[in-house]
C-alpha cells in the first residue's frame, strides 16, 4: 500500500539517548547560567563605582566604602528577609515592624535591664521570630492574603513598639555591639557586618540548594497546590518561612543598631524599599518558586552604592528617594521582561497552548 | 496526490479550499514544523494526528493567522493569502474552536455568541435584538436552550457546541477542531458527530484534531499525519490505512498496544482501602467502595459524577463528614496530602496535571522528587540531588519520559511525557495505594499504552489502584471491577475484563436510571437521547 510505504520511508532511526544526568561540571555551569541578573548587576556595580568615582571625590575612599559596606550589609539581611516570603509566594510588609519591635527590645534589654549582650541577642532573635510565625499563622487561620496581614501587623508591631519603649532613646554602649557595627574587618574599607551578610547569605544559599526546607519553599512557591497534592505540609513550610523572615529581620535589627548605637522604636520604618529592591532586584521572582542569594548581596551593594554616590555628589537627600523608587520600577520589568524571555525560550510549550488573542478573531 | 484527492468521499468535484504547503516555522531556532502541508476540499471532514509537540497546534495557529510561517504559501481556494492576524483569517472564512473553552461564564449564551459583534440601535447594545439573532444559531447546533441562559449552565460537551455555533456565526468555510472530544461524553459525541456531518453536507471543510483513532475513522474521509513537524502522511483517504498504519506513522515506530483485562486475570489480595457510607463536605453521601491489593478498581461516571471530588477527599483534599475510611484494615484519619503520603502511602496523579499535578516551571527531579524528599533527607533536612538520584531514575526509565536533561523544566516536555512525570513522582514514593484520575486525557497514543501498562503492572506487583476515567473504553480494558457513580453516589458495580458492549450497556443503563430519577427533565436539553 502507497501509504504503508510512505510511512517506513519516513521511520528514522531514534537520535542517541543525551545524557540526561549532568556531571558535576556540568551542573556548576547550569547554575551560573542561571545567575544572568548577578552578572548584569556586577556590570551595574562596576559602572556605578567608575562613574562616580570619577565625578565625586572620595567615593573610593575607605571612608565611603567602609559606610557602603555597613549599610549594604544590613539591606542584603533585610532583601533576604523578605525574599524568604517572596519564594512561597508572599510578601513581608511588617519587615520593619518586626524591627522596631526587636529594636526596642534589644534597647531595653542591653539598656535598662542590662542582660549580657548573648541573652539580649538570643531573645531579640526569638521576638523576632514569634513575631512572624503569629503572622503566619494569622494567614492560615484567615485564608487571607499575606499582603493584607502583614500590612495589619505592620501597624500593629509599629504601635506595640512605640507604646512598650514610650518614645525612649536608648544609647547602647556595649563594647560588642560598637565594635560589631564600627570595627573593622582585615582592611580600614571593610565593616565586620559585611561578614555577617555573607554568612547569612551562604546559610540561605545552602538551605535553598542543600536542604529539604529550602527546596519545599521553592516547590510551595512556584505552585502551591501541586505541592500540596503531592504531599508537601504547606502550613508547615510556610510557617517555616515566616519564621526565617523574622529570624532574619532580628538580625538586620542588631546590625542596624551596632552602627546607630542611639536606637529607638522608630528604626525600621524605612526598611521596607530597600529589603524589596534587594530582593527583587536580586533576582528573586515575585511570583514565588525562585531565589538568587548571590543577586539579594550584589543587589543590595548597588543600591547603597547608587545612594551614597548621588549624596557625594550633592544630590539634595529629598530628591534621592526618587532613584530609590526608580530602581524598584527597573527591577519589577526586569523581574517580568526576564520571565517573558524564558517563556519564548520553551518553543514546545508555548506552541502546544494556544495564544489568547487566538480567539480574538473578529 | 490527485488520486487520494478523487477518491476523497463527500468531495464535490474536489474544489479546495484551504491549502497550506510546505509550511516551516521555527521558535527560537526550534523547528516546529518544516515542509509541513494541510490541503482541504471543500465538504470534506479532515483528520489532522500526530503526538504532541509534532507541531499540529503551531500549523493551526498559522492556519488561523495566530502564526506567520517562515516559508511556505497559504491559499485559500487559488488564491495566495498572507493572515496578519486572527482577524484576517476570520474574514476569509476560517474559523477555529480550541480544546481550551474560551466562553464567558458569566455571560448568557446570546452574549457569549456574538461577543463583540453585538447588534447595536443608537449606540446602545439592543439585548432582544441579539437574543433573536442567537437563538437560530443556537438551534442550528441543537442547543434548544433560551438563549439568555448563563453560559456556566452549559456541560463541557454543550460548551463545544456553542463555540461552533460562535463558529458558525462567523460565516466560516473552514471550521479547525482542536481536540472537541477531549472531555465529552459518548453521547455528546454522537451528537456532535450529526452537526459535523451537516455542515460538512453544507460544504463547510472540517479539520478535526483528536487522539481518539476510533473516533477519526467514524468521522473522518481523509487524515494528514505529522510527526515532528513534517508530514508522515498527507490527506490520505482513511479507507486505505490501517489504524495500525497510522499509530505507526504517529510515533516513527511500531508499538503493540497493550490490551489486557480479562485475559489475565489478577489474583487480588487483601483489601486496602475501604470506603463505608462515607459521606464528604463536597456531597457524597453513603459512598461504600473497596479496592484490594493487586486490584484495579475503575471508577466510572459522567463529567461531574464526583468521582475525582471523592478522590480529593480520600487523600484529604476534602474534608470527609461522615462514615469511615479504613487503610489497610485500620480505621485511617487522614488530614491532607501529607497524612495521605506519609502515614498511608496514598497518591493520587490529578487530573489537572498543570495546575496541580505538577510544578511546570520546575525542574523534573524537583518534581518527580518532591515526594521522596522527606524520606532521604538527613539530619536538620540536609538533601542533594545526588542523594535523591537512585530513587527518582529508575522511575523515570521505567516510564521512558524522553527527556534531554533531569534539569530541564516539567513545562518543555511534551503532555504525555509530562503525564508520565506525574505518575512518576507517585512510583517513587513506592504508593500502596494509587489512585490515577483521567490518566491519559490529552496525551498521544505511546504516552497513553505506556501509562496503560504501567497501571496494569503496578497492580500485578500488588499496588492497589482506583482508576477514574471518563474513557469507557479505557476502563473496561483495565479495570478487575467497575464502579459505576453518578451524582455523589455509587449506582452500580460490575465484573470488569468482559466484552465491551455488554457492560457498555450496563453501565449506561445504571447512568440513565439515576439521572431520570433524579432529574428527569434536565437531560432533554441536549437534542437527542443521552444513551446510544
Amino acid at each position: 500500500m502507497a501509504a504503508s510505504a510512505a510511512i517506513d520511508g519516513q521511520l528514522q532511526a531514534s537520535a542517541p539517548v543525551p545524557r540526561v544526568w549532568p556531571s558535576a561540571i556540568e551542573r556548576v555551569r547550569e547554575a551560573l547560567g542561571t545567575q544572568t541578573s548577578a552578572i548584569g548587576l556586577i556590570f551595574l556595580i562596576a559602572i556605578t563605582w567608575t562613574a562616580f568615582g570619577i565625578a565625586g571625590s572620595g567615593f573610593l575612599g575607605s571612608y565611603n566604602l567602609y559606610s557602603i559596606g555597613q549599610l549594604a550589609a544590613r539591606d542584603a539581611v533585610l532583601g533576604m528577609a523578605q525574599a524568604m516570603l517572596i519564594v512561597v509566594a508572599r510578601m513581608n510588609l511588617a519587615v520593619g515592624s518586626i524591627g522596631a519591635v526587636c529594636t526596642s527590645l534589644l534597647g531595653y534589654l542591653l539598656v535598662s535591664a542590662g542582660v549580657p549582650v548573648w541573652l539580649a541577642f538570643l531573645l531579640v532573635a526569638v521576638v523576632g521570630v514569634l513575631a512572624a510565625v503569629l503572622m503566619g499563622v494569622a494567614e492560615l487561620m484567615t485564608g487571607l492574603s499575606s499582603f493584607i496581614v502583614t500590612l495589619a501587623f505592620l501597624s500593629a508591631y509599629a504601635g506595640g513598639a512605640l507604646l512598650f519603649t514610650g518614645g525612649r532613646q536608648y544609647q547602647i554602649s556595649s563594647s560588642i555591639v560598637t565594635r560589631l557595627g564600627n570595627g573593622t574587618l582585615f582592611s580600614s574599607a571593610i565593616c565586620p557586618l559585611v561578614a555577617i551578610a555573607i554568612v547569612c547569605g551562604v546559610a540561605c544559599w545552602l538551605l535553598y540548594s542543600r536542604n529539604s526546607l529550602g527546596w519545599k519553599m521553592l516547590a510551595v512557591g512556584a505552585n502551591e497546590r501541586a505541592a500540596r497534592a503531592s504531599g508537601v505540609n504547606v502550613s508547615r513550610v510556610v510557617l517555616a518561612a515566616y519564621a526565617l523572615s523574622g529570624l532574619l529581620c532580628a538580625v538586620a535589627t542588631v546590625m542596624n543598631a551596632s552602627y546607630e548605637l542611639n536606637v529607638n522604636a522608630g528604626f525600621g520604618s524605612d526598611w521596607l524599599l530597600p529589603s524589596f529592591i534587594a530582593a527583587v532586584l536580586g533576582g528573586v521572582a515575585l511570583t514565588g518558586g525562585e531565589i538568587s542569594v548571590t543577586g539579594i548581596l550584589l543587589a543590595a551593594l548597588f543600591f547603597d552604592s547608587l545612594q551614597s554616590g548621588l549624596t557625594i555628589i550633592n544630590v539634595p537627600s529629598y530628591w534621592i528617594e526618587l532613584p530609590e523608587g526608580l530602581v524598584l520600577l527597573v527591577a519589577v520589568l526586569l523581574d517580568r521582561a526576564r520571565r517573558a524571555r524564558r517563556r519564548t525560550m520553551q518553543p514546545r510549550s508555548a506552541t502546544s497552548t494556544p495564544e489568547p488573542d487566538a480567539v480574538v478573531a473578529q | 496526490m490527485n488520486d487520494q484527492l478523487r477518491e476523497a468521499p463527500g468531495a464535490k468535484g474536489s474544489i479546495p479550499t484551504l491549502v497550506l504547503q510546505n509550511i516551516s516555522k521555527a521558535f527560537g531556532g526550534v523547528a516546529a514544523l518544516t515542509d509541513a502541508s494541510l490541503e482541504l476540499v471543500r465538504g470534506e471532514i479532515h483528520a489532522l494526528i500526530g503526538e504532541n509537540g509534532a507541531g499540529k497546534s503551531t500549523l493551526i495557529n498559522i492556519a488561523t493567522g495566530v502564526h506567520r510561517p517562515d516559508r511556505g504559501t497559504i491559499r485559500i481556494g487559488e488564491q495566495v493569502v498572507h493572515f496578519s492576524s486572527p482577524g484576517a483569517a476570520a474574514e476569509h472564512g476560517v474559523a477555529v474552536v480550541h480544546q481550551e473553552r474560551n466562553l464567558v461564564r458569566k455571560f448568557s449564551l446570546a452574549e457569549n455568541l456574538l461577543l463583540g459583534r453585538q447588534p447595536v440601535n443608537k449606540g446602545l447594545v439592543s439585548y432582544r435584538k441579539m437574543v433573536e439573532d442567537a437563538a437560530p444559531w443556537l438551534e442550528r447546533v441543537g442547543l434548544r436552550f433560551d438563549p439568555r441562559t448563563e453560559a456556566s449552565q452549559l456541560s463541557p460537551g454543550q460548551a463545544q457546541l456553542l463555540e461552533i455555533a460562535k463558529a458558525l456565526t462567523r460565516r466560516c468555510q473552514v471550521l479547525l477542531l482542536d481536540e472537541p472530544t477531549s472531555s465529552i461524553t459518548d453521547a455528546e459525541f454522537e451528537h456532535l458527530v450529526g452537526i459535523l456531518r451537516e455542515l460538512r453536507d453544507s460544504g463547510t471543510s472540517i479539520v478535526f484534531v483528536s487522539h481518539k483513532l476510533e473516533e477519526v475513522y467514524a468521522l473522518c474521509s481523509r487524515a494528514t499525519v505529522l510527526r515532528d513537524g513534517r508530514n508522515v502522511l498527507n490527506g490520505a483517504p482513511l479507507s486505505e490505512v490501517s489504524q495500525g498504519d497510522i499509530v505507526r506513522a504517529m510515533v516513527g515506530r511500531h508499538i503493540e498496544l497493550f490490551a489486557s483485562g480479562g485475559a489475565t486475570k489478577r489474583a487480588a489480595g487483601p483489601a486496602h482501602l475501604e470506603l463505608r457510607g462515607v459521606s464528604t463536605e463536597l456531597g457524597h453521601h453513603g459512598v461504600d467502595l473497596t479496592v484490594h491489593r493487586g486490584e484495579i478498581v475503575g471508577l466510572y461516571g459522567l463529567v461531574g459524577a464526583g468521582r475525582t471530588e471523592l478522590a480529593r477527599a480520600i487523600v484529604g483534599l476534602a474534608k470527609i463528614t461522615g462514615g469511615e475510611l479504613r487503610v489497610a484494615g485500620k480505621p485511617a484519619k487522614v488530614r491532607n496530602p501529607y497524612d495521605a503520603l506519609r502515614h498511608h502511602r496514598i497518591g493520587y496523579v490529578s487530573e489537572d496535571r498543570k495546575d496541580e499535578g505538577l510544578i511546570l516551571t520546575h525542574s523534573i527531579s524537583r518534581n518527580v522528587g518532591m515526594t521522596v524528599w522527606k524520606r532521604l533527607e538527613a539530619k536538620f533536612g540536609w538533601i542533594s540531588e545526588t542523594r535523591v538520584r537512585p530513587h527518582i531514575a529508575p522511575p523515570l526509565q521505567r516510564l521512558d519520559v524522553r527527556m534531554h536533561r533531569v534539569s530541564q523544566p516539567v513545562g518543555s516536555l511534551s503532555g504525555g511525557n509530562q503525564q508520565k512525570v506525574s505518575a512518576a513522582k507517585w512510583i517513587a514514593a513506592e504508593a500502596e495505594l494509587l489512585i490515577f484520575d483521567e490518566p491519559t486525557v490529552g496525551i498521544d497514543v505511546a504516552a497513553k499504552d505506556a501509562m496503560h501498562r504501567l497501571i496494569a503492572e503496578l497492580a500485578d506487583d500488588g499496588t492497589a489502584i482506583l482508576l477514574i476515567s471518563s474513557d469507557l473504553r479505557e476502563v473496561v480494558q483495565l479495570a478487575d471491577r467497575i464502579v459505576v457513580m453518578g451524582d455523589f453516589r455509587i449506582l452500580d458495580e460490575l465484573e470488569g475484563g468482559g466484552q465491551y458492549a455488554p457492560i457498555s450497556e450496563r453501565v449506561m443503563q445504571a447512568i440513565t436510571a439515576a439521572t431520570l430519577a433524579a432529574q428527569p427533565d434536565e437531560h432533554d436539553a441536549i437534542a437527542g437521547s443521552p444513551v446510544h
